[in-house]
């Protein structure tokens, strides 16, 4: 692997007493999607706050091409579980905001998310509001938002979390085709563990007391990956022990 | 068998206007038949009221020009609360520290009697329409500043969050998140600063005296024991009262037609 995208280091966050994670590091290579399962409440959203400078750190440091991440830069992007999507704006701002808010000319920010909106195959939707929408396109909506700045590095938040189980699963697919076009660095933070071994390279599993990296599972199944990929053997195997390594880290956590 | 749908307690559009004229009916035929009986001969009546109404508007030559007086005030006053109370009650919402330093002077202006600080105005301004204006600016400020306030430190987290991932600074989120995420707010604000507008400007024609406003020509009107004519007078400010509480939130819904929608 050349030098990572990002690079996270001795990570460690509290909330007064309660320590959210402890000592976590690990590296994100470009082109690299690496998935983080574990039980609720063992920080996998705090951590991924922690990565675009949304929430700092008590101790380590997050680096991102080379320089330290301490508030959200561009080059890093989220995607949001509920979507956060604005109701005031219509489909193609929401799409353009992180590009005039950032400066952009709201004309020129319009022209790029116009792009963006089709990719995410919304086009005839651009001047909806997100209450006309499903939930499944409120979501493509909120990815192209994240995608329209270009970013380096895509952060996931249980992104699919949000959706009924048929929606999700195409959604997954779209997502991978999307990536497989344009393949950026990705941290892929979901409650599924279909999802985070279909999705990631790597998976991370979080558990413990104080919660941390319990282990690291490569999963070397080719791309593109579809749903043919779900069916065979050795996602089923890896699915299992990802699983497994997941029960475990929940009884020993609760 | 149709549709089980939610309970229908509502009447329809029809049986609703029916139930409306219906009340209407039976207060006008008391009111009719208690005034010659119990009153004074100079008492309005509904037959009288009626009467009037085209007497009024069409010939009397002091009402529109007395109208404008009155709702320019008004109109003038609210725009300067709508600006000065949003920016207050936004500066109060997103700095607690700000909130907690002004708020006894916001709240204590807004419990303050209106008409109690009437005659300091006049004597820092004038007997004539400043003061009414400051009036209407004392009422009508606190209700917006404090709604504003509400909306503004109830904005969503998740907004605030997806604003500053996104890089939004101070002016974005203020301008850009906190305001639309409490248009709901800014509008309560908006009914409640316009009923006390409303009043503020009659109150201050009635004791400066010395205008040509609607309530001046109320107060004429009743004085010469044109009562018909006074409450016809009295249903121009009820009317407009009446299109600020209710025409402006169905505006509202038109033009931003995602206002209430949550996502």
């Amino acid at each position: 692997m050349t030098t990572p995208r990002i690079r996270v280091e001795n990570l460690t966050k509290h909330y007064g007493d309660l320590c959210v994670f402890d000592d976590i590091s690990f590296e994100i290579g470009a082109s690299e999607i690496v998935s983080v399962v574990g039980p609720s409440g063992c920080g996998k959203t705090t951590l991924l706050r922690c990565l675009n400078g949304l929430i700092t750190a008590d101790s380590g440091r997050v680096v991102f091409d080379g320089a330290d991440v301490t508030a959200p830069i561009p080059g890093i992007a989220i995607v949001f579980q509920d979507f956060g999507l604005f109701p005031w704006k219509t489909v193609i701002d929401n799409v353009a905001y992180g590009l005039t808010v950032r400066g952009t000319k709201r004309s020129e920010a319009r022209r790029t998310a116009k792009e963006y909106v089709k990719l995410a195959a919304l086009e005839g939707f651009e001047d909806r509001f997100p209450h006309q929408l499903s939930g499944g396109m409120q979501q493509r909506a909120g990815l192209a938002r994240a995608l329209a700045t270009e970013p380096k590095v895509l952060l996931m938040d249980e992104p699919f979390g949000a959706l009924d189980a048929q929606t999700r699963e195409l959604m997954q697919f779209e997502l991978l085709q999307i990536w497989d076009r344009n393949p950026i660095s990705m941290l892929f933070v979901t409650h599924g563990i279909d999802e985070a071994v279909l999705m990631g390279d790597r998976v991370i599993v979080l558990g413990g007391k104080p919660s941390g990296i319990h282990e690291v599972i490569d999963v070397p199944l080719p791309r593109p990956r579809d749903a043919r990929t779900v069916a065979s053997p050795e996602f089923q195997e890896l699915r299992a022990r990802v699983w497994d390594l997941v029960m475990t880290v929940r009884r020993n956590t609760i | 068998m149709a549709a089980v749908t939610r309970p229908r307690t509502e009447l329809s559009r029809g049986g609703r206007a029916a139930s409306r004229i219906i009340t209407l009916g039976a207060i006008a035929a008391i009111w009719q038949y208690s005034v010659p009986r119990f009153g004074r001969d100079f008492m309005a009546t509904p037959f009288g009221i009626a009467r009037a109404v085209p007497e009024v508007l069409l010939q009397d030559a002091r009402v529109w020009p007395g109208a404008a007086e009155t709702f320019g005030v008004v109109a003038r006053g609210m725009g300067f609360a709508i600006v000065a109370g949003t920016l207050i009650g936004l500066a109060m919402g997103r700095m607690p520290g700000l909130a907690k330093a002004v708020a006894p002077y916001v709240n204590g202006s807004y419990a303050t009697p209106m008409i109690a600080v009437l005659p300091l105005f006049t004597l820092w301004l004038g007997f004539n329409t400043s003061a009414t204006f400051a009036l209407v600016v004392f009422a009508a400020v606190p209700p917006m500043a404090v709604s504003a306030w509400d909306g503004a430190a109830s904005v969503p987290q998740r907004y605030l969050e997806v604003a500053r991932s996104f890089g939004a600074r101070r002016r974005d989120i203020w301008f850009g998140v906190a305001i639309p995420a409490s248009l709901p707010y800014l509008l309560a604000g908006f009914r409640l600063a316009s009923g006390r507008a409303l009043s503020a400007v009659v109150i201050a024609e009635f004791l400066i005296g010395t205008g040509n406003g609607l309530g001046n020509h109320v107060m004429r009107l009743a004085q010469t024991f044109k009562h018909d004519q006074a409450v016809v007078a009295v249903l121009i400010l009820t009317a407009v009262g009446l299109f600020l509480a209710v025409g402006v939130e169905a505006i509202t819904r038109r033009v931003f037609p995602w206002f209430r929608r949550t996502t």
